[in-house]
């Protein structure tokens, strides 16, 4: 369903840029994932900037800027990166989250071994990281060690994501399965489901204060990228009565129920004071 | 769109086929490798939001595809090429080769083992030139986690000597012991040198994963000990305070005299030896021959001249252990029965062993090992130096009756002439 923002959005384009737009939504009408993402587009009503809620001129300003290399009549070398060139411009673009509407506690789950390395070569060493690297230490028992030896003062320079802006969750009461590492990756709709996959993936979670993150947003489009399985928040004002409106929502693959969603600017792993947690691998 | 054109490279149940994806080209597979290292990738996007790593969807096809397949030497070819061409970019890092390195970190390629290994002996030469040249020290410790797996440096790899120099690098010592050995026997013989040149702040962490994976790995880690001629005294001294502190006995504790044992309640100075204890270690399952031996020594407990201890002896309610490295630290004769049992028994391993051999390398006790049944005592290393009974080196269980006997009787003769004598120092040198 079409969101009342993204209809005004679509009012501010040029009949050229409408001409662009059509041609750059025939691109991604090409492909069960494009159409999805199309969808998605379609159903954007938070991205308003530094706006209030309902404002169209971001999106319109995203949407013509994806349209920009449809502008031709030639068809772009690679329209994908084209479409992520534009995200990553309009990232941080979110209808902002007031801290009163979010928990104490944010929770951000990672499936990213990279990350694992960097937790492992700072708290416990050289010999245990080239042990992780080539399987020798299975990445629960590398957890364990971890959590075991938790201090984030030591962690240097290791990052909680690798862009400007990181997803997160967090608890709320509507139970998720949290130690059930494939239920929580489809209640959480994580992008692997659906997609190509070569090899089994690991989940960990990383819990941090609310306080300690700035700039809580509303995930849009934008952050989400070509990440088809991502839901755009309903558009619905913001009412701390009503918790569903206050941040975004996961689509769940899947019987699981849907799990908050926001995005907030990158911060350094120190901000994460109780230990990391293993939640599980998820076969292949 | 992209998923069309690639469609056919994705089977049925959403993995890669390496056929397929080999007969797209070396020139489209490195392409694709430079862009989806780069994090961008038209076929197969990278997962933004869980933070997906952009090479582990390489090292996952790999890992299925395996070392053999011809996809997998076709990636090897654009690593390679990679590799080199990162090289042209020093002292810049183009966006793709810390994911690269990160691949190699995890993925065996025989094709990038020169590489690797002129890196290795570039950096070993002149660490602080190579860190300028790639113009960040994170770069070069990526390149040798890399190394370790690529070009790693256990006997008769030709990188060894260049891990070698490293291990005396503090930047690198860590790293170096890693490639130098996998298991804790394997990094033993370098374990000093990694002491001595790893930076104090760094080594407790790494000793305390060495000792943890020694013990996690049932690395018989106490006889591996007794083979090392010395280590420095911290070491000692941090290596039982590992053991200690992951719930194993301390080693060089209790080598070192009463006084400044940590546990009160094991005694042990030469000066309170007791000449004539005999202590018989055995496996319960040769419970009937331990039996038999003792029979045979019962007649100079009689007469008095030696007093035979085994575990039967331990009251209920007494500290078991303590008890049986106090008879140690009190016995002059040790009669070993081997067994496949008692050789696989981890207390023996881990406890008895290493102290009977401390024991007897301080001059205080004789061991006299007796072959009870057919097992593998020949690569047993603490056997090496000792003389095994029968000395045809045939297990009593293969002579008759008649001759175990004989056997029985000929070893309570021996400590008898030993306890006769009473001379430790002759009764050690002797075996």
């Amino acid at each position: 369903m079409p969101s009342n923002l993204h209809h005004r959005a679509l009012s501010r384009l040029s009949a050229d840029e409408g001409a662009a737009l059509g041609r750059f939504t025939a691109w991604l009408e090409g492909g069960s994932e494009g159409v999805q993402i199309l969808e998605n587009l379609r159903a954007e009503a938070h991205l308003v900037g530094d706006e209030a809620f309902g404002h169209p001129g971001e999106l319109s300003a995203f949407l013509r800027r994806c349209a920009v290399c449809f502008a031709g009549e030639a068809a772009p070398s690679a329209p994908l990166f084209a479409y992520e060139d534009a995200c990553e411009e309009f990232t941080d673009r979110g209808l902002r989250i007031p801290r009163e509407h979010l928990p104490d506690n944010l929770l951000r789950y990672s499936t990213s071994r990279a990350l694992l390395g960097r937790l492992i070569e700072q708290l416990l060493g050289d010999q245990v990281l080239a042990d992780f690297q080539q399987d020798l230490l299975p990445p629960e028992k590398a957890c364990e060690l971890l959590a075991a030896g938790w201090d984030s003062a030591l962690l240097q320079d290791v990052m909680l994501g690798i862009k400007s802006k990181v997803f997160a969750t967090f608890e709320h009461d509507q139970p998720a399965p949290r130690d059930d590492a494939t239920a929580l990756s489809r209640a959480l709709a994580l992008l692997f489901w659906g997609r190509a996959r070569t090899k089994e993936e690991i989940l960990f979670e990383l819990s941090y204060p609310t306080d300690s993150v700035a700039d809580p947003r509303f995930p849009t489009v934008a952050e989400a990228g070509w990440s088809s399985l991502f839901q755009p928040a309903e558009e619905q004002i913001p009412d701390p009565g009503s918790p569903r409106t206050c941040c975004g929502w996961t689509r769940p693959l899947g019987p699981q129920l849907a799990q908050p969603e926001i995005v907030h600017d990158n911060a350094p792993v120190t901000i994460v004071q109780t230990p990391l947690r293993w939640v599980g691998r998820i076969p292949l | 769109m992209s998923e069309t054109v690639f469609q056919s490279l994705v089977r049925e149940d959403g993995s890669l086929d390496p056929a397929s994806f080999e007969r797209m080209g070396d020139s489209w597979i490195e392409s694709w490798l430079r862009e989806r290292l780069s994090g961008r990738d038209s076929h197969f996007p990278v997962d933004i939001r869980a933070g997906e790593d952009p090479e582990a969807f390489v090292v996952g096809f790999l890992r299925q595809a395996g070392p053999a397949h011809p996809a997998t030497l076709a990636v090897s070819r654009s690593v390679l090429r990679l590799l080199d061409e990162a090289r042209r970019f020093e002292p810049q890092t183009p966006p793709w080769l810390i994911p690269l390195l990160r691949l190699c970190q995890q993925v065996r390629l025989d094709l990038v083992f020169s590489w690797f290994r002129e890196e290795l002996q570039v950096i070993a030469s002149d660490s602080d030139a190579a860190r300028q040249r790639w113009g960040d020290l994170r770069v070069v410790r990526d390149i040798l986690l890399a190394a370790v797996l690529q070009a790693p440096g256990r006997s008769p790899s030709p990188a060894v000597e260049a891990w070698q120099v490293l291990l005396k690098t503090a930047d690198f010592s860590s790293l170096a012991l890693a490639a130098l050995g996998s298991s804790f026997e394997q990094k033993l013989p370098y374990l000093a040198a990694w002491w001595n040149h790893c930076p104090p702040d760094r080594r407790g962490r790494e000793l305390k994963y060495l000792v943890y994976r020694a013990l996690d790995q049932e690395e018989p880690i106490y006889i591996l000990l007794t083979q090392v001629p010395s280590f420095p005294s911290d070491l000692c001294e941090a290596i039982d305070q590992e053991l200690q502190a992951q719930g194993a006995q301390p080693f060089f504790d209790t080598w070192v005299p009463a006084v400044s044992r940590k546990d009160p309640a094991i005694s042990s100075s030469p000066g309170n030896k007791k000449v004539n204890k005999v202590f018989i270690s055995y496996s319960h399952e040769d419970q009937r021959w331990s039996d038999r031996l003792a029979v045979h020594l019962k007649a100079l407990e009689i007469v008095g001249e030696l007093e035979v201890w085994d575990d039967k002896k331990i009251t209920p309610g007494e500290s078991w252990r303590d008890r049986i490295l106090n008879t140690i630290n009190e016995a002059s004769i040790a009669v070993v029965l081997i067994s496949a049992e008692y050789l696989s028994s981890d207390f023996v391993a881990r406890i008895e062993i290493p102290h009977l051999l401390k024991e007897r390398r301080e001059g205080r006790l004789k061991i006299i090992p007796v072959l009870l049944r057919p097992c593998a005592w020949r690569v047993v290393p603490w056997l090496e130096t000792l003389e095994v009974r029968p000395r045809d080196g045939k297990p009593l269980t293969q002579h008759r009756f008649s001759e175990m006997e004989e056997l029985f009787s000929e070893i309570t003769e021996e400590i008898f002439d030993l306890t006769n004598k009473g001379s430790l120092d002759e009764a050690s040198s002797a075996s």
